[in-house]
């Protein structure tokens, strides 16, 4: 059998790479007091949208991270959302 | 051991306080006044204090569904962000506060404070009951554009059938 396989698709080649937003503009802060700004990574039950989808880069994850739970802390931001 | 930090160098701290919605001007003053007199106290350094008005909270805080905002920055020492929390936590008008490290290490004296930095008369507009996000809401385009590519689950089977070894094929030939 091994090596007698036609057929395999090869799997496609990596994804459209989104930019992270906040490399892609340094004016963009990431501010846990300006939840407003901060919303666009949280899903619509509140839950934080991981990077694989926001195309955040692992440093600004970390700090959006901190900021939504700081955010939430103080209620400006959601811990979960009713469906 | 705590490390203490020669005076000259302090620490940069923010506040936010969430008061109760019902709390009258004379309250908001009264805190106020209690929290600059703590830091001045201390050896702090108010930097800056808003009044963001009454916001609807994301969540109910011991059942209040609004809440006045306060919003602090100051420098300080180790003791002053443990005195004002103590402080916060004896006053029934305050319902909710969080206090954040922002700075380790800061000169006092290049921190000039301006008179108007400094208000605790709220000028913000009372906040609209649903505010639309500033950017639409992200859609998992990696998700759907997967479900365009695969091509159906039949497939998918497939392929996985023909990594595993020979054996399993076989018997699933068997029972085909």
């Amino acid at each position: 059998m091994n090596g007698t396989t036609t057929g395999k698709k090869p799997r496609k080649p990596s994804r459209r790479r989104r930019v992270c937003k906040f490399c892609a503009d340094k004016e963009f802060g990431i501010d846990y007091k300006d939840p407003q700004s901060i919303r666009y990574f949280l899903s619509d039950r509140g839950k934080i949208v991981p990077r694989r989808i926001s195309g955040a880069c692992a440093k600004h994850q970390r700090q959006l991270c901190v900021a939504i739970k700081r955010a939430r802390n103080i209620a400006l931001m959601p811990f979960t959302a009713p469906k | 051991m705590v490390q203490v930090l020669p005076r000259e160098r302090a620490r940069e701290y923010e506040s936010i306080f969430i008061l109760h919605p019902d709390s009258q001007s004379d309250v908001v003053d009264s805190v106020a006044a209690r929290c600059q007199d703590i830091i001045t106290r201390l050896q702090g350094k108010l930097l800056r204090a808003e009044n963001w008005g009454r916001r609807r909270l994301a969540y109910p805080v011991k059942k209040h569904q609004k809440g006045i905002y306060i919003y602090l920055r100051y420098l300080g020492y180790q003791d002053v962000v443990h005195e004002l929390e103590r402080n916060f936590r004896a006053i029934d008008a305050i319902i909710k506060f969080l206090s954040v490290k922002i700075d380790e290490d800061v000169n006092p004296e290049a921190r000039p404070v301006a008179e108007t930095d400094i208000s605790f008369v709220s000028t913000f507009v009372e906040e609209e009951e649903s505010a639309e996000p500033v950017m639409p809401p992200i859609v998992d385009e990696d998700s759907d554009r997967d479900r365009e590519q695969a091509p159906a689950p039949r497939d998918e089977r497939e392929v996985v059938e023909q990594k595993d070894d020979g054996d399993i094929k076989d018997d699933d030939d068997e029972q085909d």
